[in-house]
């Protein structure tokens, strides 16, 4: 009879000894995926990124929203965010940091969920590329004010406000 | 112990002089008077001339917590808006063992800073008079102090405490009077509610306390516990030093040593304790620094001999070889460990960026945590606009978490955290290991560069052997000198950590006395179980008395709620009363060094509804009246309370008049200018001999004892 294997003389050692331990903090999920954050941090971008058109209304091109949420998420990556912009579409530097950034931003299915819902919701309205303020918008107002007073996503509120100084051309918009 | 034999306040307006006096007794004393009679300001008096003024929150010798009768205008009946041109007050102390005392002290128009005191001995006659200071030093001036006499005076030592700042000061008398003086709006907020703590002392609550009960011995120890705590602190910082110079010495060489100075002063000791630097050398590092020392002096030994005595070879040509192989060898260390040290760099920074990262992760959680308590910017209702149905974010496989779920992300996302900052710490500990290790190859790759450039400049292979061993025994010699200096540093450094666990042992060791005041506790626990009862908490009930108990702190518990707490809003003015009667029992019966007398000002005004003066009325005829203390109630009573106060034997002092002080129809004794009886201040008849205080403050005195100090502190009496 051959002997034991490793996993095998562990599975008997813990058999007898072991205690199962249920730490509940490795199974929850982290709040990026959860649903009043995404919200807020688009609502935050919108609030700080939208334009107004000649009629006074504020939209911000839905793309370059997901784009700067994305960001805003993850601060790590703002140094990134900057040296895409000023890089040309062909230069080596692309395929640094940058080219995990274009990956991932386009992939965040999430977002195009978020934004469903805020439609939904009629807190955003689409009208064409854009997305406008909706009967509900001041919701994007009322997160942005209290959080400012509240002191809350004090980083994500810095990473947006920095990507204000970064020119988001069309092509990083397609993920180029 | 002491009791007041009077208090009185007189002065002199520009409708004449005005005066206001009571005489008082032993055991109970209710001064029954209608609001605005001036009964705070005879309480007031008490605390000015005991010079105690500090507790209501005004600068020393700062007047101001006086009412404006005495301090600018009087409106007597038949002369409103008199204006005050001087006052001053004075109360009379007696001590049990037949001396007294007669203080006075300046409001309006004399040195507010000068006490006048009378002292009366048994035996004595005539009284001794002297004019002390209550500014800066009151304490420490063996001269001319009002507290360093007062102190004497009472029998009471001086105690020492430490304070915030480290250094040591003294219990005052302004630390102790809360406890027995309690005024008649902030003293009934809370225990010891005007006690200073401006002054920065540590623990006075407790001390002042332990003080009064006679706990002197648990005073001492409490100090020296705190000095153990100071000194541990000293003792961290000097451990982290020796720590940071033994890593230092270590990292240089490249040898790789845990030393730390984590964890209690107790767990530094022992892991001190467990090895020499020397010894802990050999075992983690593998580093003998005893035997590379013989082993180099024999070397330098066999090389001084190959280089004066021993033959040469001619035919050897190795040498050029052997040191040119040695620099080689040294170079490819040399590179091993930078790309390791690269490596390290590289790690390094990926667990800084994921610990920023992971910091960034917290900081977001904790606001989303913070969005679902708050509730801000929640859309309370959403329904889809053409179904009107309630939107449901799983039909947009979205989720929300649970405030539940966020924080034990959090605490999981805190766990990472500490675990890459502990990962990097011990990077960083690498780091600098292999950056000595690299300095040392350093070293040595320079020698050898040397020593096969002088090899290569050497003519035949004679002077080669001679040169390289001339280069070997130099570097054989210089090698020596550097071991020997380590050892001398890790010699020095270990006659330091042996004297640091040297104090730290000490340390350990003292706190270990012993004191009584388990039972000093619990004699004041009773006795406040006692006049709790007695004064109607209606927290307290007979079931649940036992459960009343005190705690460390001297904090009344009823089993393990605060009796503070308990009860209802009118409880509060019956605790802090039963408290000070309580210790002023327990002092009595320990042989404490409590004063002697509780002053209450309008009790009753905390709880002036019947039920409550019915309470206070019971206590005063059965437990109250039996008090071995004097107790000095200022109220108001209707006429037939004050009459079965009178029957059940108690003192009630029902002045007549609309106000304490009153118009004289001839000049106080303070306006005489002449002279002034001083004894009679005190209800005594005698020979007339002092004049007035205001007349006469004091530098001319013979007996005045004053000494020009410094202008007054307002942070804390010397």
């Amino acid at each position: 009879m051959s002997s034991p294997t490793s996993i095998q003389q562990l599975a008997a050692l813990l058999q007898d000894y072991a205690k199962p331990v249920i730490r509940p903090q490795r199974l929850a999920l982290s709040p990026i995926y959860d649903l009043d954050y995404r919200m807020a941090v688009a609502a935050l971008a919108f609030a700080i990124h939208s334009t107004k058109t000649t009629d006074g209304e504020r939209r911000i091109d839905t793309s370059r929203l997901k784009l700067l949420q994305f960001v805003a998420q993850r601060p790590a990556l703002l140094p990134a965010m900057g040296q895409w912009a000023t890089s040309k579409k062909t230069s080596p530097l692309l395929r640094g940091s940058s080219q995990r950034l274009r990956r991932g931003y386009m992939g965040d299915s999430t977002y195009d969920q978020v934004i469903e819902y805020m439609v939904a919701c009629g807190i955003v309205r689409r009208e064409s590329q854009y997305l406008a303020l909706d009967r509900n918008g001041s919701y994007i107002d009322s997160i942005n004010v209290a959080s400012g007073k509240e002191g809350m996503f004090v980083q994500e509120r810095f990473v947006l406000e920095e990507l204000l100084r970064v020119r988001v051309t069309v092509a990083m918009l397609e993920g180029q | 112990m002491i009791r007041l034999t009077f208090i009185a306040v007189r002065g002199t307006s520009s409708r004449g002089a005005f005066e206001g006096r009571l005489e008082l007794g032993d055991g109970v004393q209710v001064i029954s008077a209608q609001n605005s009679y001036g009964k705070s300001l005879a309480a007031k008096a008490v605390a000015w001339c005991l010079g105690v003024e500090v507790m209501f929150g005004v600068p020393a010798n700062d007047p101001a917590f006086f009412p404006d009768a005495v301090c600018e205008e009087l409106d007597f009946p038949d002369a409103a808006g008199a204006q005050v041109l001087s006052s001053e007050c004075s109360i009379g102390l007696l001590h049990s063992d037949g001396r007294s005392l007669v203080l006075t002290r300046a409001i309006v128009g004399g040195d507010q800073t000068q006490i006048e005191v009378l002292e009366n001995q048994e035996n004595e006659e005539s009284p001794h008079k002297s004019i002390l200071q209550t500014r800066h030093r009151s304490m420490q001036d063996k001269t001319g102090g009002f507290q360093h006499f007062f102190f004497e005076w009472m029998g009471w030592p001086r105690t020492k405490v430490l304070t915030f700042r480290g250094d040591s000061s003294e219990l005052y008398l302004e630390n102790v009077a809360p406890s027995f003086y309690i005024e008649q709006k902030e003293g009934w907020t809370a225990l010891q509610a005007l006690q200073v703590s401006r002054y920065s002392q540590l623990q006075i609550r407790e001390i002042a306390t332990e003080y009064l009960l006679g706990a002197l011995d648990q005073i001492a120890l409490r100090v020296s516990e705190q000095e153990g705590f100071q000194q541990r602190a000293l003792l961290k910082e000097a451990a982290d030093e020796i720590t940071n110079r033994v890593n230092g010495l270590i990292n240089v060489r490249g040898w790789k040593l845990s030393w730390s100075s984590h964890g209690s002063i107790a767990s530094i000791a022992k892991r001190w304790h467990e090895g020499s630097l020397l010894g802990l050398l050999k075992t983690q590092a593998n580093v003998d620094l005893e035997t590379r020392i013989s082993t180099l002096t024999t070397r330098i030994e066999t090389l001084r001999r190959a280089l004066t005595t021993d033959p040469i070879d001619p035919a050897d040509l190795s040498s050029m070889a052997a040191v040119s192989q040695q620099a080689i060898e040294l170079k490819n260390e040399r590179h091993r460990l930078n790309v390791e040290l690269n490596s390290l760099k590289i790690q390094y920074g990926q667990a800084s960026e994921l610990g920023a990262s992971l910091d960034a992760r917290i900081q977001s959680a904790a606001d989303v945590l913070r969005l679902k308590s708050t509730g801000v910017g929640r859309l309370d209702h959403i329904e889809c606009p053409t179904c009107h149905r309630d939107l449901d974010p799983s039909t947009f496989s979205l989720s929300k978490q649970s405030a539940e779920e966020i924080e034990a992300h959090i605490e999981g996302l805190k766990r990472d955290r500490a675990l890459i900052r502990s990962n990097g710490a011990q990077i960083s500990a690498a780091m600098a290991a292999q950056a000595g290790s690299i300095s040392v190859i350093d070293e040595k790759l320079k020698e050898a560069e040397s020593t096969l450039t002088s090899v290569s400049d050497s003519i035949g292979t004679v002077r080669e052997q001679l040169t390289r061993r001339a280069a070997d025994l130099s570097a054989a010699e210089r090698e020596q000198d550097r071991a020997v200096g380590i050892r001398r540093e890790i010699g020095q450094l270990q006659v330091e950590i042996d004297g640091w666990i040297k104090r730290a042992d000490a340390l350990e060791s003292t706190n270990a006395a012993h004191t009584d005041i388990a039972r000093r506790r619990a004699e004041l626990q009773e006795a406040l179980a006692r006049y709790v009862r007695e004064l109607g908490h209606s927290a307290i009930t007979s079931d649940n008395i036992d459960k009343l108990r005190l705690d460390d702190d001297y904090v009344p518990y009823l089993g393990v709620r605060r009796l503070h707490a308990l009860g209802s809003a009118s409880d509060q003015s019956r605790l802090i009363a039963a408290y000070s009667l309580a210790l002023a029992d327990a002092s009595k019966s320990l042989g404490g060094l409590h004063p002697g007398f509780v002053l209450l000002d309008e009790p009753l005004q905390q709880n002036p509804d019947n039920e409550h003066r019915e309470l206070l009325f019971s206590s005063l005829t059965s437990e109250l009246s039996t008090i071995r203390f004097q107790l000095v109630i200022f109220t108001w009573l209707p006429k037939t309370d004050i009459a079965r106060l009178q029957e059940a034997g108690i003192q009630v002092h029902n002045p007549s008049g609309r106000h304490f002080l009153k118009l004289l129809s001839v000049p106080p004794a303070l306006m005489v200018e002449e002279t002034s009886d001083i004894n009679s201040l005190q209800g005594e008849s005698s020979e007339p001999e002092s004049p007035s205080p205001l007349l006469n403050t004091g530098p001319d005195d013979e007996n005045s004892g004053i000494e020009e100090t410094e202008p007054p502190l307002d942070d804390e009496r010397g």
